[in-house]
Order: C-alpha cells, then structure tokens, then sequence
C-alpha cells in the first residue's frame, strides 16, 4: 500500500493538476448485495468524462449505493458485497488501492460534513493526508474560488469550519474535495439540506466545473437534474431503466416509468 | 359595534376577578410559606433538642390545611398540582402517625430506642421543606406562568441537598486542616529516626543516639503526584488502544466480549484485585535482584506476616487494572459521538485509516479521554489498600522503584496507624485534615484543570 504512495510524493500537486483530464466511469454487470439483500441488478452503464450526469430515481431503488460504489465507500457498510466490474479510463477500480481510487474519485455528502477544524485546514486535509507537495496558500485559493467562496471567507480563513452557515458548509466540502485534484466527483444530494439561494450557487459551481470534472449527482428534484446535468440515468428498484441526454429524457423518454416518474404521476 | 351593558359589566368582572384571583394567590401562598417556615424551624429545633415535640402537632395539622388551600389556589389557574395534594396527603398522615406513637419505642435492633421527638422533627422538615419551596416559588410568581414548572421544588430539593453535603465536608475540611497547612510542611519530608552524634567533650568524642523528627508531609504529597503519573502512563496508552480497537478492528463477537469484561474488571472491587495480587507477589530471596521490586508479603525470622513492600511500578500497574477499564470506555463514547459523515468525509479525500484517526478521531475524543484520566487520577490519589498492602510506608523516599507512599496512606496512619513509640500518628496526628485538604486540593485541582482543557478542546474540535 505504501508503493503506491512512493510516485505521488515526489509528485507536487500542480503537475498532477496539469497532467489530469476528467476520466470516464464504465460500468459491466453490476450487482451488489446487502447479505442476502440484492441492492443492485446487473447495471451496465457509462459515465461520460467531463459531463454531468444525474441519477434520479424513487428512494431505496440503490442510487446512493451505486454513487458509493464507484469510490468503494461501500466497502465501509458490513456485508456488503459488489460483483461485477468497474471501469475508471481502463482501470479496474475493484483491484486498485482504496485510498489512491478515492484521491481520484472525490465525494460530497448529503450532509454538510466539513471537520472539525478551521477552513483553510479543511481544505489542505486531503493534501497533507496523501502527502502531495503543494503552495498551501495557493491550494486554498483555487479551491475556495473554484467553489465560489473565496470572496465570502479569504478574510476569515482561520475561522472554525462549523461557524459557517450550511450553504457554505457544502460548498467548502466540494472545495475540498478539490484540493486533491480528482477526476471525478461523486454528488450525493448535495442540496438536499440548503436553502433555494445555496442550492442556486451550488448548481452554479457545478455548472463552472463542467469539463474540469466528470460529475455524478444523485438527485431528487427533477428540476435540479433537468439544469444542471448532461446525461440522466433512471433507476427503478435496483434496475438501469434509462439512460440518455437531459433532454431526451425529459422531453420524450422511451419508457413509461420514466415518464411517470419524471411527471411525477407515480410513486 | 356599541358593547352592551351586560358586555362591558361581564368584561369588567372577569378582570377583576382575574386580578383579585392574583392577589388572593399572593396572600395565601405568603401565609403558606410563613407556616411552612416556621415549620421547618421548629423542626430543626426538635431534631437539635429532641424535647419539644408536643408543639408540633399543631403545626402539622396547619401545614396540612395551608397546603390543600394551595392547591385549590393552583386549580383557580386550571393547573392542577397533584404532588401539593400528596404532599398535603401525606402530612396528614404524619400527623396521625406520630400522634399515635408511644414516646420511645425499641427499633430495628435491640439497642436502637428510637426517639418521637427526633421522627417527627425529621417528618416536619421532610414535609415543610419542599411546601415551604412551593409556596415561596407561586408567590415570587403568582401568575399562571408559574404554573407550569411543576414539580420544581421537589427536584429542587435534592440539589440543594447534594450541594449542601458538599459544601459542609469542604468546610469541615478547610476549618480543621486550613490552620497547619504552610510552606515548610509542604517541603520539609517526614522523618522519624535515631542518628548517631558524635560531640567533643574534654578532648574526647563522646557519642550519643539523638533523636530526630522533622514534621512534614513533602514525600506524602511527592507519592501522590507520582503515583497519579505512573497510572497515567501504564493506563492512558492501554486504556486509548483498547477503546480504538474495539471501534475500529474488532469484530461484533470480540467487542461485545472486550466490553463485558471492561465493564466486568470496572466492577470489580479494589480489594479483590488485592487478594489476587497478595497471592501471586510473594517474598522474594533477600539477595534478589527484585528484593524491593518484587517484594510480596512472607514470613520475617519470627515467624510474623510482614505486609508487601512491592516497588511503586507494581502499584501503579494494579491500579491501572482499574483505570484502564474507564479510559477504555470513555475513548469508545468519544470515537462513536464522531458523526459517521465526518469520518466517511475523511476517507473519502484519500486518506487513510489511519491517518483519520491520528487527525480526526482522536482530536475530537480527546474531551472524553480526558474525563476517563481525571476519575483515574482520582482513583490513584484515593487508592489505599493497594498503597497499604502492596507498597508501603515510604522509607527510602520517592521513587518508583523502591515503596513510596501517598497521602491516603498519611491520612489512614494518623487515624488507625501504630500508636505506640515516635510514629506517625503520635507525631502528626493533629495533620490528618491538613492532608485531606491536600488531597482535596489536588483532586479539586485537577477536576478543574481538566474541566477548563476539556473546555477548550470542545470549542476547537467540535465547534461548539
């Protein structure tokens, strides 16, 4: 496990940051279980680099589950088991180091989870956890901007993470997520706890960082996933019931589920 | 709308009734919270002469009265204070009980005689208290407001008890041991031994067995300190280890066994860890390396028990037997009060297990942890069947490998010791209470200490 860290030491952060491009998630025959529970059934899907992609689907139908397979955060859950194969620019992530994936593959919470220090800590965490050499001060700022926080807190950067209102909070977490460079963020409702102004910057940075990353956000307002995203993907009970462009989704879907759900006549 | 007659005359009566409901509340609660007083008076007066228990009666039957008309009063306000009408209820019932009571009456064993005076002294202050409470509290609030904190005063009273407990030992403590408590008895150790002089005396040297005694506790007060220091680093690492591995490595079946047996080893007495460690220490050789390491109890020549002068190290280590159970647990409150997000949020930037707990974890458990050592210094200070059998009197002065002693044991050898020959108790018996605000004093200190650390951590790690 340590090999794996020898090249990024050397490595700083702006060389992984010139030489990184968003990757593409591919996905065959995914099944994941719960013990005897099957969350997951046989989904094969593509996530588009440097697009946006919604999940959306009713709750308990394994969005979320899927989101955390692609960091293998599931492995965290007991008895969790995931089958199949997944795919991060050719790279089988289920054979590939934990920690080095999740360096790759940054994720934000449903909840506002900033820890229990002061921002600009926050933000180099990731930084000084994998031990990537960096301009401290210049990671900061990039991030802080990146997420549309700079002007708001580069006067009180060394203020206790948790003084900050929930709106901020999330968006310092996306910051973070930043600072280590990844290829790919994983969004897990982001804005399910923010206020419609909060929600409208976060959308906003989502949709500055389009191309930068390939996003992933798992989402219940439809409206949410009708702006912000490229591609959607409908799951139904554990099943891949549709995938396409926004708008095709939206304007005519090929399935009648879809089409209920989205209208919300259903469910 | 022109407001008709009748309207106006039954808007004019409600307010009045209303602000004559208020008054009366006033009057009456004032007139119960002067019979209650007075009550609580002579109760006390009965409890401190024990003679003049006839002129309670009467004041029973008035706190009876005053509280049932308090608690119609209370009903006027549509709130209804059931535990007024119990404690009404059960005055009325201590009045006839302790009418019907012959003067003396032989109690729960053959030599217990037990005094009317005194029961009924203690039921009047019982009852009188909390009433006297009640009635104070409606009238400082006689509105409808006041209603609504109800059963205030009996859990009111308690606190008050518990406070009062407090303060009357520390009082105790300070007015008996604060007159001998200075700097020279702090710093000089006790001694207690014969030296040998050698003086002139017409060109000859004459030698003579002089007494020497210094007055002073420097080794006592040394002992606790080190003793605490010890405990601490044998239990904080274990204690912290233990705590971490049964959140994050051990299995469901292997942290439910750590557990029993941590809170099983927490409940366990201090003398049944002694028993064990009596048996398993014993004398060694007398040209043994571990002569004062290892020194378990044995025989002397004559054939007499001699007690364990164990090192303080073993000491310590059976203390920390104790300790560690309680650091363990309070490291395993701390790491599950870190919410999940937090945790998942740290591994999800890239870091590694254990690095979030270097930096995450631990820092925001650090609080608890601190608790656990603090009620394990305080366990340490106290500890003295394991000080008086393992370790001992402290006459090669303070170290850890040799017997040292504590305070406690000061404190115990002042009151029980030996009273024959220059011992302790002879020499420094008049000290006991000085000692005991010593320990107090280091006890409180730390309590405090760690109260302002804990504090501040809390504010830092948990954003409080």
């Amino acid at each position: 496990m340590i090999n794996t860290y020898s090249p990024l030491k050397q490595a700083t952060i702006t060389s992984i940051e010139k030489n990184r491009k968003p990757g593409g998630i591919e996905i065959n025959g995914l099944d994941v279980y719960y013990g005897s529970n099957q969350i997951l059934k046989g989904i094969d899907l593509v996530f588009p680099a440097g697009k946006v992609t919604a999940i959306i689907g009713p709750s308990g139908c394994g969005k979320t589950t899927l989101l955390r397979c692609l960091n293998r955060m599931s492995e965290l859950v007991n008895g969790c088991k995931v089958k199949g194969q997944i795919r991060l620019d050719d790279e089988d992530i289920l054979k590939m180091d934990p920690m080095l994936l999740r360096r790759r593959v940054g994720m934000v919470f449903q909840k506002p989870n900033p820890f229990p220090k002061s921002i600009r800590e926050n933000i180099l965490y990731g930084v000084k956890a994998i031990k990537i050499k960096c301009d401290h001060d210049m990671t900061v700022k990039s991030c802080l901007e990146k997420a549309a926080l700079w002007d708001e807190l580069k006067d009180r950067l060394h203020y206790n993470a948790f003084a900050l209102s929930i709106g901020q909070q999330q968006r310092l977490c996306i910051a973070r997520s930043l600072a280590v460079a990844p290829e790919v963020i994983l969004l897990d409702e982001p804005a399910s706890s923010l206020d419609p102004l909060s929600t409208m910057k976060l959308e906003a940075s989502i949709m500055d960082m389009k191309g930068e990353y390939t996003q992933i956000i798992v989402t219940h307002n439809m409206g949410e996933a009708l702006r912000v995203s490229d591609y959607v993907v409908f799951l139904f009970d554990g099943q891949l019931v549709e995938f396409g462009e926004t708008k095709t989704i939206f304007n005519n879907p090929r399935r009648q589920e879809t089409r209920d759900y989205i209208t919300g006549k259903v469910y | 709308m022109k407001a008709s007659p009748a309207m106006k005359f039954h808007r004019i009566f409600s307010e009045k009734t209303a602000e004559t409901r208020s008054n009366l509340v006033k009057i009456l609660t004032a007139g119960t919270s002067f019979i209650a007083f007075i009550s609580v008076l002579v109760g006390c007066l009965t409890l401190a002469f024990n003679s003049i228990e006839t002129y309670l009666i009467p004041f029973f039957y008035l706190l009876t009265i005053s509280l049932a008309i308090l608690f119609f009063s209370a009903r006027w306000y549509h709130k209804t204070q059931w535990s007024i009408l119990i404690l009404a209820g059960v005055c009325l019932l201590s009045t006839i009980f302790v009418s019907s009571l012959p003067e003396y009456w032989v109690g729960l064993n053959i030599h217990g005689i037990i005094h009317r005076s005194f029961v009924s002294g203690l039921l009047m202050v019982v009852i009188a208290a909390p009433g006297l409470c009640y009635s104070i509290f409606y009238f400082m609030r006689a509105t409808p407001r006041a209603f609504d904190i109800s059963h205030f005063p009996l859990l009111l009273i308690p606190t008050v008890l518990a406070l009062v407990g407090f303060t009357l030992i520390v009082v105790y403590i300070v007015s008996n041991g604060a007159l001998h408590l200075n700097w020279s008895l702090l710093s000089t150790p006790f001694k207690s031994q014969y030296r040998i002089i050698e003086t002139w005396q017409n060109g000859w040297p004459v030698f003579s067995n002089q007494e020497v005694k210094q007055v002073g506790m420097l080794n006592h007060v040394l002992g606790t300190f080190l003793l605490m220091g010890l405990t601490t680093l044998i239990s904080l690492p274990i204690g912290v280890s233990v705590g971490v591995f049964v959140k994050q490595y051990a299995g469901a079946k292997l942290s439910v066994i750590i557990n029993f047996s941590t809170t099983a080893l927490r409940s366990i007495s201090g003398i049944i860890l002694l028993v064990t460690a009596m048996s398993v220490l014993k004398m060694p050789a007398s040209g043994s390396v571990f002569y004062n390491f290892f020194h378990g109890y044995g025989y002397d020549i004559n054939g007499t028990l001699q007690i364990g002068r164990s090192s303080f190290i073993i000491a310590s280590v059976f203390i920390s037997l104790l300790v560690i159970p309680l650091i363990a647990r309070s490291t395993l409150e701390g790491l599950n009060s870190l919410p999940k997000e937090i945790y998942e949020g740290s591994l999800s930037v890239g870091a590694s297990k254990e690095h979030t707990l270097l930096h995450i974890q631990l820092p925001w458990s650090l609080p608890n942890i601190i608790t656990g050592l603090l009620l394990g210094c305080a366990e340490a200070s106290g500890a003295l069947t394991i000080i008086f059998l393992i370790s001992g009197s402290g006459q090669y002065g303070v170290s850890p490998l040799n017997e040292t002693t504590s305070l406690a044991y000061f404190i115990f050898e002042c009151r029980y010791g030996r009273s024959f020959g220059d011992t302790l108790q002879n020499i420094m018996g008049s000290y006991q209470y000085t000692a005991a605000l010593m320990l107090l004093i280091i006890t409180l200190g730390l309590t405090t200490t760690a109260l302002i650390i804990k504090r501040n951590l809390s504010k830092r790690y948990k954003g409080a």
